[in-house]
């Protein structure tokens, strides 16, 4: 008897796991199946780009006629070349003062235009305009308080007895503005990722929070930071990739009137990777050179993806 | 009792987002008023602020002067292509990452990401042959296309979302026999709403935006987006740049509509009891 | 079924790759075949130009009228704003599928021809254009003395100077015997502070300017004018050696520095508090410019009242007025076929008296015809400026930018190296010593691979 049920119960979860490992392959068609667009994407449109790109790096290529092999020469003349080091510099320095600011003041945001107040879809609506306009519109907007002339920066620091400033024509100035404008820009769109995030935060946790005595810090401490912390790891590496990759924006705000050699100063001092790329590319015609870049700069993301999603580990919570 | 530190809350909550409403705006209101004005005063200095009189005319000129309408529709087509493209493949192959199991996925998923990372610029002359190859230029083809194919941005975006939900849901549509699409499509995909907003706003104004890309790829005028329609007249408007503003402050008017109608789903609350 | 998944898929990339490449090295002559059964062939060529604007309608209008007298060539049109255009161009070249005749900035003529993109056209101008006839045509031909393009419509400069202001500061108009040392000194009576006081008198304050002598922007309307009328320059005449650092050029500098320091000049970071640097003169809060022709544009957009004459003298009585001849070329990669028929184009624009009338009557550049240019309908149309005739007596003493295939990346180079003098952040000598180096290796990259 115990023998037929031990054996019966054998078969059973033998059962079991053939059901098991078919249901696992099914899922793996399934899982393949359902990334099939991203794998046509890839083989069509990034293979053959990235091969490309590779090759262009190694080449000597003006665009207009066909790429030459010049071996690692590119590669050569960017590690000596002082302004390809200060573009990586700048690159960092607006990175590093860019995401952790506009982070920290999304997620305040978000936290603050989570619950029922009155007006919220104005003060929602008023944080998104600036999302939403293009950068021509913001070039006008931020001339406003920071042109040298009749800005209101100036205006303000003259009725403090201060010192006018050169902003963005000043050296040690235009990053920190450019920072400045490009958090008010972006800000919004951040906090709306939170606001999403949010969203997983059940409310009992708050009030269970509450009837410990958690105050306000307390709450935002112990309650929403933990449980959003993979909305803001989505949100860090987010915005530490487009930040690389920015450059519209300086290409708008430093150039004469759209002149793509002119963006980039005072004295390279607003001159990022991306900038210095399209201008090597697309304005001095010196496509492999800037393809060198381009994987310079792809691979500097690469591994600082990789150090975020190993840190990840430490400290973003998953539902399981 | 319980009420008090709610209502602390509200009140740290009111000064934070009024200060930085007004911080968000102040600048914006320039930008409009700026638009209102003639050339002269729009130069002059000191800053006159206030336009004296209010040139509405600016935007009717703007609005005569460009086709807006044709580039405007143009530019609708490729967008809202572009918006549901987005929507159903990004989130399709992120439920894929987030919840199923397939081989290769932890280094499929790192290919994802490492797409998102290739500077946009090297791939315009790849990208451009490959298009040219498949006889798409000057069509609006390859605007949209490859949101369709699952940018990774949105992937990487929705994957986050997915991740979020607890493991009951699926066990329970297992039972219920849904297969893994199923899943996704009738109970995942519904309870993500708040980033699907997120994602369709963001692919929205990129492509609304976007330059480069259709600069490159249309030749024929009348496929022209609205962006390159105003920056081709632009040239015309020496002596006029105030008309610069007025026509970039006109093509927000769009997207400022498509969030007014998603901004009701960034907070479930408000959706979802607005409903029952 | 991983392993041959995986090849698999590295079969149909690596065929997709070769495709892609073969594709790229393959002309494209497959178009332009028959289809319509008729007796005479039909040509279709494609013609890119950058958009102005209003002058796009023209244009289209101009290429109708040629493809009505030339049945048998069809014209398709692609054009792109001015700063996207190049790079659109620059990508369908990379990609095999560039226009057969485009309209290029002057400035970047050397850059295609220098290339190889651009066809040699130095035959067929010899046998169809009578050189005298137009102007420009030397403005294209490179140091070996190969014509590479044919000018569309040319931009050369002169002194703008606001009457207005003239008149109230009770100075004199300027004319053709002024040096730069003359505009300056009538150029400081012409610059007002904030508290209304001139540059000549003291406590004036040049930190805050009100209306400025002359507004002075980059390179053009800006140093390599005065560079050169001071008899110094950037590059040598084979165009590929830099003598920059030349005891004119410091003269020159200098001159520029000192008009900055005391604001009668614009300086780099005063041009930032406006909303274009191209808007002090059209918003009246400059009193002088050195403006190519198209400037008039905007001067008669914002009703400035004002008249233009021809550049200063350099301290030796050396005139130079910059010269951009906006041209068309034609693709080295066409058909014969196709070159040919680009070629009906561009004579029939250049030559046609009607073609050359219209495209003047818009009024953003000086005809390529001489006889048209010399007419009442450039000269007298009734716009401002009245002195038009200052555009044609300057190609007495006009010249190019020195320009090259490196010309925008030693620009670059030299711009910045000067702005930092102009903004006091180095010495004039420095400056001048750090360019001429940077402009070298710039040439050299290019030129002695």
């Amino acid at each position: 008897m115990i023998g037929n049920l031990k054996s019966q119960t054998n078969i059973q979860t033998q059962v079991n796991t053939k059901k098991k490992r078919k249901s696992l392959s099914s899922e793996g068609k399934w899982g393949l199946l359902m990334i099939s667009p991203y794998l046509i994407h890839f083989i069509v449109f990034i293979a053959f780009t990235l091969l490309a790109s590779l090759y262009f790096s190694f080449s000597s290529y003006d665009m207009l006629n066909p790429p030459e092999w010049v071996g690692l020469e590119n590669y050569n003349k960017l590690i000596q070349d002082p302004v390809f080091w200060k573009s990586l510099k700048n690159t960092a320095y607006f990175t590093i003062l860019f995401v952790p600011t506009q982070t920290i003041l999304a997620l305040i945001l978000a936290v603050a235009l989570n619950q029922s107040l009155k007006g919220l879809k104005f003060f929602r609506i008023a944080h998104f305009i600036p999302v939403i306009s293009s950068w021509t519109v913001v070039l006008y907007v931020a001339d406003a308080i920071f042109n040298p002339r009749f800005g209101l920066a100036n205006d303000l620091l003259l009725k403090f007895g201060l010192e006018p400033q050169k902003w963005l024509n000043d050296e040690h100035l235009v990053i920190p503005v450019l920072v400045l404008v490009a958090v008010w820009k972006g800000v919004g769109y951040m906090m709306v990722i939170f606001l999403a995030g949010l969203q997983n935060v059940p409310e009992d946790l708050y009030e269970a929070a509450e009837i410990e005595g958690a105050g306000v810090i307390q709450k935002f401490r112990y309650v929403t930071v933990p449980l959003i912390s993979g909305t803001t790891f989505l949100v860090l590496v987010l915005s530490t990739i487009t930040t690389f990759q920015a450059f519209e924006q300086i290409y708008v705000m430093t150039g004469n009137s759209g002149d793509i050699t002119a963006a980039g100063g005072p004295n390279n001092a607003s001159m990022v990777l991306m900038l210095y790329l399209f201008q090597q590319g697309f304005a001095f015609l010196k496509m492999g050179y800037a393809s060198a870049i381009a994987w310079i700069l792809f691979i500097i993301l690469f591994v600082i993806t990789l150090i975020q999603v190993k840190l990840q580990k430490k400290w973003v919570h998953y539902e399981k | 009792m319980n009420k008090n530190p709610n209502k602390k809350r509200k009140i740290i909550s009111y000064i934070i987002i009024s200060i930085s409403s007004i911080l968000m705006l102040t600048p914006f209101v320039t930008a409009a008023l700026n638009s209102l004005k003639t050339y002269k005063q729009y130069t002059a200095i000191p800053v006159e602020w206030i336009p004296n009189p209010f040139r509405w005319k600016n935007y009717l000129d703007v609005w005569q002067m460009t086709d807006f309408a044709q580039y405007g529709w143009n530019s609708m087509v490729v967008t809202i292509l572009s918006v549901l493209g987005a929507i159903l493949s990004c989130s399709m192959v992120a439920y894929a990452f987030a919840r199923l199991d397939f081989p290769y996925k932890n280094s499929l998923f790192f290919m994802v990401l490492g797409t998102l990372m290739i500077p946009p610029v090297v791939m315009i002359i790849p990208q451009f042959m490959i298009f040219k190859h498949m006889g798409f230029l000057d069509t609006l083809i390859p605007l949209w296309l490859l949101e369709w194919l699952a940018q990774p941005f949105g992937i990487f975006l929705m994957r986050q979302a997915f991740l979020q939900i607890p493991k009951e849901y699926e066990e329970a549509a297992k039972l219920d026999g849904c297969s893994p699409f199923q899943t996704y499509w009738r109970i995942f995909l519904p309870m993500c709403k708040p980033q699907l907003a997120t994602l369709t706003i963001f692919t929205f104004m990129t492509k609304w935006n976007e330059i480069l890309a259709p600069v490159i790829y249309l030749s024929s005028e009348d496929k022209f987006t609205l962006p390159i329609g105003v920056l081709s007249m632009s040239g015309a408007w020496f002596g006029k740049e105030q008309y610069l503003v007025a026509a970039a402050l006109m093509s927000l008017i769009p997207i400022l509509i498509v969030f007014l109608f998603t901004e009701k789903f960034f907070v479930k609350g408000a959706s979802s009891s607005g409903l029952k | 079924m991983s392993v041959k998944r995986l090849s698999k898929l590295m079969a149909v990339l690596l065929g997709v790759f070769m495709l892609i490449l073969s594709g790229c090295s393959q002309k494209t002559n497959q178009e332009g075949g028959s289809d319509s059964g008729s007796s005479s062939k039909t040509t279709e060529i494609t013609l890119g130009f950058y958009s102005s604007g209003s002058a796009d309608k023209k244009m289209n209008e101009i290429i109708a009228q040629f493809e009505k007298e030339h049945p048998n060539i069809k014209i398709k049109t692609q054009n792109a704003p001015y700063q996207q255009f190049f790079q659109k161009l620059d990508t369908q070249i990379a990609g095999g599928n560039a226009p057969d005749v485009w309209l290029s900035d002057g400035v970047f003529v050397q850059k295609y021809a220098e290339r190889g993109a651009a066809k040699d056209l130095t035959e067929l101008i010899n046998k169809d254009l009578n050189k005298d006839d137009y102007y420009g045509l030397d403005f294209n031909k490179g140091p070996e003395g190969k014509y590479w393009a044919v000018p569309q419509g040319i931009q050369i400069a002169a002194l703008f100077y606001n009457k207005d202001m003239f008149d109230k500061a009770g100075v004199d108009y300027p004319d053709e015997s002024w040096t730069w040392e003359d505009l300056k000194k009538a150029g400081a009576k012409l610059t007002i502070d904030t508290s209304g006081k001139t540059a000549d008198e003291s406590g004036f304050n040049a930190s805050s300017v009100n209306q400025y002598g002359l507004t002075f922007f980059n390179i053009t309307e800006g140093w390599m004018t005065v560079l050169k009328s001071y008899g110094g320059g950037v590059l040598g005449d084979d165009l590929k050696k830099s003598i920059v650092d030349s005891p004119e050029n410091k003269e020159a500098v200098n001159y520029i520095v000192d008009g900055m320091e005391r604001g009668i000049f614009t300086d780099p970071s005063d041009l930032q508090a406006f909303q274009s640097p191209m808007s002090p003169f059209p918003s009246q809060t400059a009193a002088m410019r050195i403006g190519i022709y198209a400037r008039v544009l905007a001067a008669n957009e914002t009703g400035v009242n004002y008249d233009v004459t021809v550049l200063p003298k350099g301290p030796d009585g050396k005139r130079f007025s910059p010269v951009i001849a906006n041209s068309w070329i034609i693709s080295n990669k066409t058909s014969d076929e196709k070159a040919k028929a680009a070629w009906e184009w561009i004579k029939y624009w250049v030559s046609e008296d009607d073609v050359q009338k219209q495209w003047a009557e818009l009024g953003e550049a000086v005809p390529v015809k001489k006889s048209v240019a010399n007419s009442d309908l450039f000269l007298n149309s009734g716009d401002k400026p009245k002195n038009k005739q200052a555009f044609l007596d300057s190609f007495d003493f006009a010249g190019t930018l020195d320009v090259n295939a490196v010309w925008s990346e030693w620009v670059k180079v030299m711009g910045d190296n000067l702005n930092r003098a102009f903004l006091n952040e180095t010495t004039v000598d420095k400056a001048l010593e750090n360019a001429d180096k940077e402009v070298q290796d710039v040439l050299d990259e290019f030129y002695n691979k």
